[in-house]
């Protein structure tokens, strides 16, 4: 078992990575002096001791290597991604119930039991629960279907 | 023959008639359809200038018999609203209830060198609405009794809290240090309430704010206020004389609020809604919300909406130059 | 005498039917909005102060106040039953709550919960009645150094609550610091991590991160593991034994004790509650392991914390007219709308309003603990839906309610991001709570420190200088020593145990 695959390893690489991310992306803000701190200062300050952080955290792990990390399976957290972006790209141009639809059937493949009855069953019940709740209930300014109701 | 000339002309005289009616019909007709009205407001929904909006849509939705629904779209000091508006049809269905923060302080300050000019072309003004005073105030238990004595203090540096970074008042209360050569250290911070409490627990020197934010306090003997920006005094606080009055030039020009609507909105929908605003703004229940509010009514600038929102841009000019305020948020 | 009169007359403004429907109602909207991901209180009174206008001002104030605490309850459901916290006080409660209900213990943390929010709530009203003055006064005394301080002592308790590795623990908080830093810096207007995106100008949202990093990632991982709830979940009793019920007693005092009291600062009162009540729950508690696999102490402590936190923060708005919170901030409103100047004279003049106010906060948490206890029996059920219909549901609330927050579809977005971020933390063993505290607090913390220098001049002493402050860094210090000890009872337990043998 590689010593580079254990959670607390691959941890320390984050955190470095962030650190990194943070120096890169804060560095036109004016740093200042302790006393007057600029917007800069504090971002950096935290960037360092991420990456000190980040680096202590990893070469703990290759010394003490803990728990190896589980492989990924990819399906669920593309599926689940995929389906809430469809969402956020289809809720407002089409109302709310394609983009449902939309969500409840990746969502429902992501779950590794699909059977279209059931999906299409869940699909009626919930258009039906958020109309109730958020269009009548709580009424909220959304569509739908857009340009229909 | 004359028979006929007769019937002739009662013809084209009944269809002349038809043809005026049916003028007056299309003139009559409301610039607007029938959708419901959308409100943007810069700012969170419970905050002054929410509430503000919330009395203007009301009243809006019983003078044109629309609906008028306030949408709330804060963030980046009203860029997240102006640029929702400017993009919506420009039909006078959407408008923004902006401010001079938002549509003049913001755009200059803004990185993007063009972005007064932009803003200027992409928004028509429609209707001042209100003028917003502010006020200098200290603590009640704080050594200067009047504006005087705050002024003439020796070199010591006093500090002075505000709502916001490039507000309104963080200019009035720079163009006063500057003109006056005094030491005045600006504390920024989120919202009002936050510098009211640290004026009252004796954290900061002094405050500049709206009236609305210190008047309770001020009834209560737990503030002093010193002095208001503008021309005329407050009636939430009438003894309180105005910088004019106390000696003190450059300060009379208050911030103010206005409705604007997407440029490309047809002549006869602007006149319509400004018609209408300013029927609302005249109305006496209006007026004394108003006072209630601490706010002054649109006053000299009314009528004049173009003049002067350029008038305004070039006073912040103005101001910006003699303070020196810029992205370092001196 | 005069405080006798005043309760009375507060109960007599309260107990009128009008006033009793308006509080019912603000106490059933909160609840459902408190159980729906992302609405939460803020959004919900802000939709609703268009009807306060047309009703009359305490009848307005008391079903607000309803929604506020209804909303409290109603997100302690949610953050047991399905690890989506309602609101940054709620996120410890997931920490344990969800870990009981995966055990099956559901019943018993719904139970726990609302009844120990309930014992804070009559405590919260009592404190109120009792020492408002003196509460608004040590509130008056905070400046920007005791809050700094008071920040800095909040997140090492963050680190002290993680269970894992402590230096993973830390590294998270500084994440969620840094993550914190996105938006315009209150001092100088510039923008931090904005990448160019206005609506980031602000600052990210709590919600949409909570929702990602907890929900969302839990139905991931749920996902993978091919989790059917219906099999594996043995759901238990509905009420606590009388063990967990004995353990979380002392837990709940505590609780009120330390939300009664942070509540009342401005800014951050119910999580600082919350979070430092979970921390000294653990510490001192017998049976430290179990902290973050179902202790009930767990649920108890934090959850009365937030609830007397909840209570207690209306102190400032109602004594001094100055708002500890946002909702606090939509009240002030709702009391200008009315007419009524929000500040210290409200007692005075308007004791009606005042004291009816109080007297109603009580009924209004009576009523929500008669309206809750039966639903838990309704929420339990809803475990036993199977997962493939259950997730896709919390999937379509959570992006619902992402996007009502600010009728933007970039708040859903969000949750994608960091569903995605929140998925890579679980799998990398690096716990989401100390990094939304890092999140919530780093802000207000960089805020008060650049303020507390600005006002001293650049003089660092200060912090030093006022009791307060160096009373809170002295805290600080000890937590942090008492961080590399071991927990307490058990190195007593030990050391009898050696004796005896």
């Amino acid at each position: 078992m590689s010593r580079l695959l254990t959670k607390d390893f691959l941890s320390g690489l984050m955190f470095i990575a962030f650190g990194l991310a943070a120096l890169w992306f804060g560095r036109h803000l004016p740093v200042g002096t302790t006393v007057r701190m600029g917007p800069g200062y504090v971002p950096q300050l935290l960037a360092y001791l991420m990456l000190g952080l980040g680096f202590i955290i990893a070469i703990v792990a290759l010394v003490y290597p803990g728990e190896a990390v589980e492989a990924p399976s990819w399906k669920p957290i593309t599926l689940v991604t995929a389906g809430i972006v469809v969402f956020a790209l289809l809720f407002e141009v089409t109302g709310m119930f394609p983009a449902l639809v939309a969500l409840i059937l990746i969502a429902s493949i992501a779950s590794d039991e699909f059977k279209l009855g059931e999906v299409i069953a869940n699909i009626v019940v919930l258009s039906i629960l958020s109309l109730t709740v958020f269009k009548l209930g709580l009424g909220m300014n959304i569509s739908m279907i857009a340009g229909v109701w | 023959m004359k028979r006929l000339i007769v019937a002739a002309m009662s013809c084209f005289a009944l269809l002349a008639c038809k043809v005026a009616d049916a003028q007056a019909q299309i003139a009559l007709a409301p610039p607007l359809s029938e959708r419901p009205l959308t409100l943007v407001v810069p700012f969170a929904a419970g905050g002054g200038t929410d509430i503000l909006a919330r009395l203007i849509g009301d009243r809006l939705r019983a003078l044109t018999s629309k609906t008028v629904v306030i949408d709330n779209k804060p963030g980046a000091n009203g860029l997240v609203a102006s640029q929702f508006v400017e993009k919506s049809r420009p039909d006078g269905h959407t408008l923004m209830f902006g401010s001079n923060s938002t549509q003049v302080i913001a755009p200059l300050l803004s990185t993007d060198k063009n972005a007064m000019d932009a803003v200027r072309q992409k928004f028509v003004l429609i209707s001042i609405i209100a003028r917003t005073p502010l006020v200098l105030a200290v603590n009640e238990n704080s050594k200067f009794r009047d504006l005087d004595q705050f002024l003439t203090q020796s070199n010591a540096e006093l500090t002075f809290g505000t709502f916001g970074v490039h507000s309104s008042p963080h200019l009035m209360g720079a163009l006063l240090a500057a003109q006056r050569g005094l030491r005045l250290v600006h504390v920024p911070y989120r919202g009002s309430s936050p510098a009211v409490t640290d004026l009252i627990g004796g954290t900061i020197d002094s405050v500049f704010l709206t009236v609305a934010a210190v008047s309770s306090y001020v009834e209560a003997k737990q503030l002093r206020a010193l002095a208001v920006t503008g021309t005329q005094r407050v009636s939430l606080i009438p003894d309180v004389p105005t910088f004019q009055e106390a000696g003190v030039g450059g300060l009379e020009n208050d911030g103010w609020f206005a409705v604007f609507a997407p440029a490309g909105t047809p002549e006869n929908v602007v006149v319509y809604l400004r018609s209408k605003l300013v029927e609302m703004m005249a109305e006496p229940g209006m007026q004394a919300k108003l006072q209630e509010l601490g706010l002054q009514d649109a006053g000299v600038m009314s009528g004049k909406e173009t003049d002067s929102w350029d008038k305004s841009v070039a006073l912040t000019q103005d101001i910006l130059r003699k303070t020196r305020i810029d992205m370092d948020g001196r | 005498m005069d405080l006798f009169h005043n309760l009375v007359l507060g109960l007599g403004v309260a107990l009128t039917l009008q006033n009793v429907a308006y509080a019912f109602v603000g106490c059933m909207i909160g609840t459902l909005i408190g159980v729906l991901p992302g609405i939460g209180p803020v959004a919900t009174i802000a939709m609703l102060l268009p009807i306060t206008f047309h009703l009359p001002p305490t009848a307005a104030l008391i079903m607000l106040a309803g929604i506020y605490y209804g909303a409290q309850y109603g997100g302690s459901t949610t953050s047991i039953l399905v690890n989506l916290p309602g609101e940054a006080s709620s996120v410890v409660t997931c920490i344990d709550g969800y870990q009981m209900a995966k055990r099956g213990r559901a019943g018993a943390a719904l139970s726990i919960s609302a009844i120990g929010s309930f014992v804070a709530g009559t405590v919260g009203t009592i404190v109120i009645v009792l020492f408002a003055g003196t509460l608004t006064q040590m509130a008056q005394s905070f400046g920007p150094a005791e809050y700094c301080s008071l920040m800095a002592l909040g997140l090492i308790a963050a680190v002290v609550l993680a269970n894992g590795s402590i230096l993973k623990a830390v590294a998270m908080v500084f994440l969620g610091l840094l993550f914190g830093l996105t938006g315009t810096d209150i001092n100088t207007g510039a923008e931090r991590f904005t990448f160019g995106v206005p609506q980031l100008s602000d600052g990210i949202d709590f919600a949409p991160i909570a929702m990602g990093l907890f929900g969302i990632a839990e139905i991931v991982v749920n996902f993978e593991r091919r989790l059917e709830r219906s099999g594996v979940i043995r759901v238990g009793s509905l009420w606590p034994t009388r063990q967990e019920t004995r353990r979380a007693c002392p837990a709940i005092v505590r609780g009120t004790l330390l939300g009664s009291i942070l509540g009342v600062l401005p800014g951050g009162g119910a999580t600082l509650g919350a979070f430092a009540a979970y921390t000294l729950e653990k510490k001192i508690s017998r049976y430290p392991d179990e902290f973050g696999k179902g202790a009930i102490e767990g649920v108890a402590g934090p959850e009365s914390a937030n609830n007397a936190a909840a209570q207690t923060s209306f102190i400032p708005m109602l004594t001094l007219g100055i708002p500890s919170n946002a909702v606090m901030a939509l009240m002030v409103g709702a009391m200008i709308i009315q007419g009524v100047q929000p500040g210290p004279e409200v007692m005075t003049k308007r004791p009606d309003l005042f004291w009816g106010m109080i007297a109603s906060m009580w009924i209004g948490n009576l009523m929500l603990v008669i309206i809750n206890l039966p639903l838990i029996g309704i929420w339990v059920k809803l475990l036993t839906v199977p997962y493939r219909f259950l997730a896709p549901a919390i999937l379509l609330f959570c992006c619902v309610g992402a996007y009502s927050l600010q009728n933007s579809t970039f708040h859903v977005i969000q949750i994608a991001i960091f569903g995605v971020l929140g998925y890579v933390f679980m799998r990398l063993g690096c716990e989401g709570a100390p990094f939304l505290l890092g999140l919530v607090l780093g802000p207000q913390l960089e805020e008060y420190f650049r303020r507390a220098m600005l006002l001293s001049r650049g003089d660092p002493l200060i912090f030093l200088q006022r009791p307060i402050s160096l009373s809170l860094l002295l805290a600080t210090a000890a937590l942090l020593i008492l961080m590399t000890l071991p927990n307490l009872r058990k190195a007593r337990q030990s050391a009898f145990q050696e004796e005896e043998t």
